[in-house]
């Protein structure tokens, strides 16, 4: 059974502030209806937030609100520390709403929206695992260092699990050639990347897995966010075809969607299909659906921190 | 009342006999009986607020406080006023939240903390009841500050509400434990559960005759527990006793002393007695890292002095270490009448 939610609505209050600026900047507001925590004090109904607030929901359920600007939803039983521009994810699950400029982390993954209107849901599960649902506009993960490890288009769900930043790239989809070079983009990441190494010429145009090692000294060309040196190239289909977003259509003897196990990444399910920059990622059965009622829909609603 | 006017107001717009006035009457009475007063008006104004709309938020906002006058109309007045940097409106609502509040004064606290130049400023402007004031001094602690909780102790402690004394015995406790002598002493001193400690009197040692158990708050004696060391208080006296499996090493009692004058010699006079104990026995004093002299086993009472010199707040210690090539003691030691002089 799910827990009820508890609606908390942080907004930035960039209009709103005054001229007043203690020792700690106000970065918005926090709006629930019922109890929560801001640094460990417990609060009702709504607060002032510093800079570095950390906010904590409790079980008390209540109906959402959204306010307009950014805003970030906490759900019930969830923590999160707030700062200007970004809000560390510290438990449960939280939602971006038009959230232009402000960025998510969890457990070292960074995830920002690339257009302004654009929203996800974020949740932490297990010991190392982050969901993220984008549920309209698109978004970008970054690993640790700032690698491009996913694009979300809305729709997308994907399930991240950082694996350690020595772990081997093992990705999937339609290798291509263009100007001379190798261009492979994943299709569970839809993230590009250039290849380098033995064997791909003769694999351009079909549908492979590949595995290798990321080069961080190697300049990738411009439609790459990294280059990849391979070790091992396997066929799963031929001639595929890339599509407009990039990833590739099923071809002769290919199954598109088909999974394949991550050596390494094994624990994020069976379903994991790729491995990058360091990130185990799997594509999230069911999309949206997996991730359970999304706020504001079905039994509760969730608590909205909005900046 | 409000409820049977409005029915009536209500039919009477229905028949078509009301004015517009008297339509919008029973409107504005609806508010008055609405379940939750002036939640409606928070949300419109909070809502305002975030669109910049700041008259009529601040306006919404007034209203909720008129329909509801309990603590969440005011707690958001007085953040609203807060981020709008008006000091003026902000105190009047701070101090009714901190009045009609029941539960964590922190936040607000904070808050006033930005409105204002020190706490005891604030503590005024909030019309501070000792249960703010409490707060107050939790919230100053929990966030180490110390130098604004000794203002916040200060203004306690010329209440000389008993129910105050534990909380500023932790801030005596934190003050010594960071350094802080001369605060501590004031707020000990200002406690009065011993006679005035005065260093440029020369008036260091607190319980020197052990007349009261050593309570091991603030500059009284502790004692520590040890394991395989049985310590017991008699009026004027401490007994220690070594079972042999006490730790080599540990601190049998110890008392913090407040800063001396600079340079200053001092005597320090004990009497002791050591049976049944070892030679040498192991238990000697110390000022901080200085080695003091050994309390050597006699079976009946002696007397001891040592002469050090005293700077900043330090700690005299009676420790036991056992002796090289001696196993570890197992005896009585017993200590009373302990002074501390100018030199």
């Amino acid at each position: 059974m799910r827990q009820q939610s508890v609606p908390i609505f942080i907004v930035t209050l960039a209009l709103a502030i005054g001229p007043l600026e203690p020792a700690a900047p106000v970065i918005g507001t926090a709006v629930a209806k019922g109890a929560f925590r801001v640094d460990n004090a417990a609060v009702t109904g709504n607060a002032t937030l510093f800079e570095g607030a950390v906010v904590e929901t409790r079980a008390a359920g209540s109906s959402m609100e959204l306010a307009s600007g950014a805003k970030v939803s906490l759900a019930s039983e969830s923590k999160g520390k707030f700062f200007g521009d970004h809000m560390i994810l510290e438990r449960g699950e939280g939602q971006l709403d038009k959230a232009a400029g402000f960025r998510l982390v969890a457990r070292g993954l960074t995830i920002q929206p690339e257009t302004g209107n654009a929203s996800a849901r974020v949740g932490l599960a297990g010991a190392a695992r982050v969901n993220v649902a984008a549920m309209t506009g698109s978004f970008r993960v970054l690993n640790s260092y700032g690698l491009l490890v996913a694009n979300l288009a809305a729709g997308m769900a994907l399930a991240f699990e950082p694996q350690g930043s020595s772990a081997p790239s093992r990705l999937t989809g339609c290798l291509e050639k263009r100007a001379g070079h190798f261009l492979l983009t994943d299709e569970t990441t839809n993230v590009t990347v250039e290849l380098g190494g033995p064997g791909l010429d003769r694999e351009t145009g079909n549908r492979v897995e590949v595995s290798g090692s990321l080069d961080a000294a190697a300049t990738p060309v411009t439609d790459a966010s990294q280059f990849i040196r391979v070790s091992g190239v396997k066929r799963i289909g031929r001639n595929c075809v890339v599509n407009r977003s990039g990833t590739a259509a099923a071809g002769v003897g290919g199954k598109a969607g088909k999974t394949a196990k991550a050596g390494g990444a094994a624990a994020i399910s069976t379903t994991t299909i790729a491995v990058i920059g360091g990130v185990a990622v799997a594509a999230t059965v069911g999309g949206l659906a997996a991730g359970g009622a999304l706020p504001g829909q079905g039994g509760g609603s969730s608590p909205s921190i909005s900046r | 009342m409000a409820l049977a006017r409005l029915f009536a107001l209500a039919a009477l717009a229905f028949f078509g006999f009301a004015t517009a006035a008297a339509t919008r009457l029973a409107f504005r009475e609806s508010k008055d009986v609405d379940p939750l007063p002036g939640e409606a008006s928070i949300e419109r104004g909070l809502a305002a607020e975030r669109a910049g709309r700041f008259e009529e938020a601040e306006r919404e906002l007034l209203e909720g406080a008129r329909l509801d006058h309990q603590y969440l109309p005011a707690w958001t007045l007085a953040n609203y006023y807060f981020r709008r940097g008006q000091s003026g409106s902000f105190w009047p609502w701070a101090a009714r939240s901190a009045a009609l509040s029941h539960g964590d004064l922190g936040p607000l606290l904070k808050l006033s903390e930005g409105m204002a130049s020190d706490p005891a400023a604030a503590l005024e402007r909030l019309q501070g009841s000792p249960r703010v004031e409490r707060a107050y001094l939790d919230f100053l602690i929990g966030e180490d500050r110390l130098d604004a909780a000794q203002a916040v102790g200060r203004r306690m402690l010329a209440r000389h509400s008993p129910e105050e004394t534990p909380r500023l015995l932790d801030l005596v406790n934190r003050q010594i434990r960071a350094g802080h002598g001369a605060d501590a002493l004031e707020i000990w001193n200002g406690l009065g559960r011993f006679p005035r400690l005065d260093p440029a009197a020369g008036r260091l040692l607190t319980n020197g005759d052990l007349s009261t158990e050593p309570g091991g708050e603030g500059f009284d004696w502790r004692l520590p527990a040890v394991e395989g060391l049985t310590t017991r208080w008699r009026a004027s006296r401490i007994e220690f006793a070594f079972s042999g499996s006490q730790p080599e090493a540990c601190t049998l009692l110890e008392q913090a002393l407040p800063s001396g004058r600079t340079g200053k010699r001092y005597r320090l006079i004990f009497e002791y007695s050591a049976s049944g104990m070892p030679r040498p026995s192991g238990v000697h004093w110390m000022l901080d890292r200085e080695e003091g002299p050994a309390l050597e086993a006699s079976e009946g009472w002696r007397t001891g002095e040592w002469i050090v010199t005293l700077h900043a707040l330090t700690h005299l210690r009676l420790v036991y270490r056992r002796e090289p090539g001696t196993v570890r003691a197992e005896g009585r030691v017993e200590l009373r009448s302990l002074r501390l002089n100018t030199l």
